[in-house]
């Protein structure tokens, strides 16, 4: 499980730099809207980041085979890219309904960095 | 144009993505995807844009088949910015400006696409957003109680407290015929 939580971390973490950077761009660039939208996609990272730490350490206190840890691991994290975004998913669709376009840009975001982020995460397995 | 018209005028261009939006629009009336190849951006961050420059008011939309096609309107660009600054209000017109601001923020805060998120706690807001469901109803109309909570039903389905507090408010008046809405002053 080292090898995977080391490498899931550093991909965030990494994304997270990159963020972190595009919004002092942006904002020196004087595009504050799109920096507070990278700041968005920071957030989305962070919650993540954080779900992936609480599934990590509880899973770290089972007495059970490391290959069992990766597979509940695989298992129940997975899940998280379904739950945590059902309400962006309602929001997204009530903003189409209403031709909201700032809430569309929004949750279309949120919904785009947990798709990568999935993508990324079932990629080391 | 109001102090908050001349506000949002001005937030509006103070961003670099808008300007050459509209540096764009300048040369020609364009559609979003022609503005995300030229400025290098994507299409909902030019749709984001657009709708804040729409709001502003300084651009205009127009539906041509498949596009919504953008083009500058250039009754607002071409104000002095002086005469938009000297453009004075009287106290009666600030004091009015400052409660239809602080209307649009309570009804902006608790209705969200057409619904009552909440009912708010405090009287001033709570009269606020009875007189935005009220606007539901016709002057003149006698409504039966199964209409009026209908109608309330439509914002929060709490109408029932809703209805009483339209009473308590003096918005709705009741008797034997039924509910009816009581004009203004």
């Amino acid at each position: 499980m080292e090898e995977i939580k080391s490498q899931y971390f550093e991909i965030i973490e990494n994304k997270k730099k990159q963020c972190t950077s595009e919004y002092e761009n942006l904002k020196k660039d004087d595009r504050k809207d799109e920096a507070d939208l990278v700041k968005i996609k920071e957030n989305i990272y962070e919650i993540f980041e954080v779900l992936f730490k609480t599934h990590v350490n509880q899973l770290e206190k089972l007495s059970i085979p490391d290959e069992e840890k990766l597979h509940r691991l695989k298992e129940e994290y997975t899940k998280r890219f379904e739950t945590i975004p059902k309400s962006w998913i309602a929001r997204l669709e009530l903003a189409q309904k209403h031709n909201d376009v700032a809430n569309i840009v929004i949750e279309e975001l949120k919904l785009q960095v947990v798709k990568d982020l999935k993508e990324q995460f079932l990629a080391l397995y | 144009m109001t102090e908050s018209d001349a506000i949002k005028l001005f937030k509006s261009l103070a961003d670099k993505s808008r300007l050459m939006i509209l540096k764009s629009l300048a040369e020609q009336p364009m559609y979003v995807e022609l503005l995300a190849n030229r400025l290098n951006l994507t299409p909902p961050t030019i749709s984001f844009h657009l709708k804040k420059l729409e709001e502003a008011g300084v651009v205009n939309s127009k539906k041509e088949q498949y596009y919504t096609i953008y083009s500058l309107k250039e009754s607002i660009l071409n104000a002095k910015i002086l005469d938009i600054i000297k453009e004075e209000s009287s106290e009666k017109e600030v004091q009015e400006e400052r409660e239809e601001q602080y209307r649009e923020k309570v009804i902006e805060s608790f209705f969200e696409y057409g619904k009552l998120k909440s009912i708010p706690v405090q009287r001033k807001k709570k009269r606020i957003i009875l007189e935005e469901i009220a606007k539901a109803f016709e002057l003149d109309r006698i409504y039966t109680e199964r209409e009026v909570n209908i109608t309330i039903a439509d914002y929060h389905d709490d109408f029932c407290t809703l209805r009483r507090d339209m009473i308590s408010e003096k918005i709705l008046t009741r008797d034997e015929k039924g509910y009816q809405l009581i004009k203004k002053d």
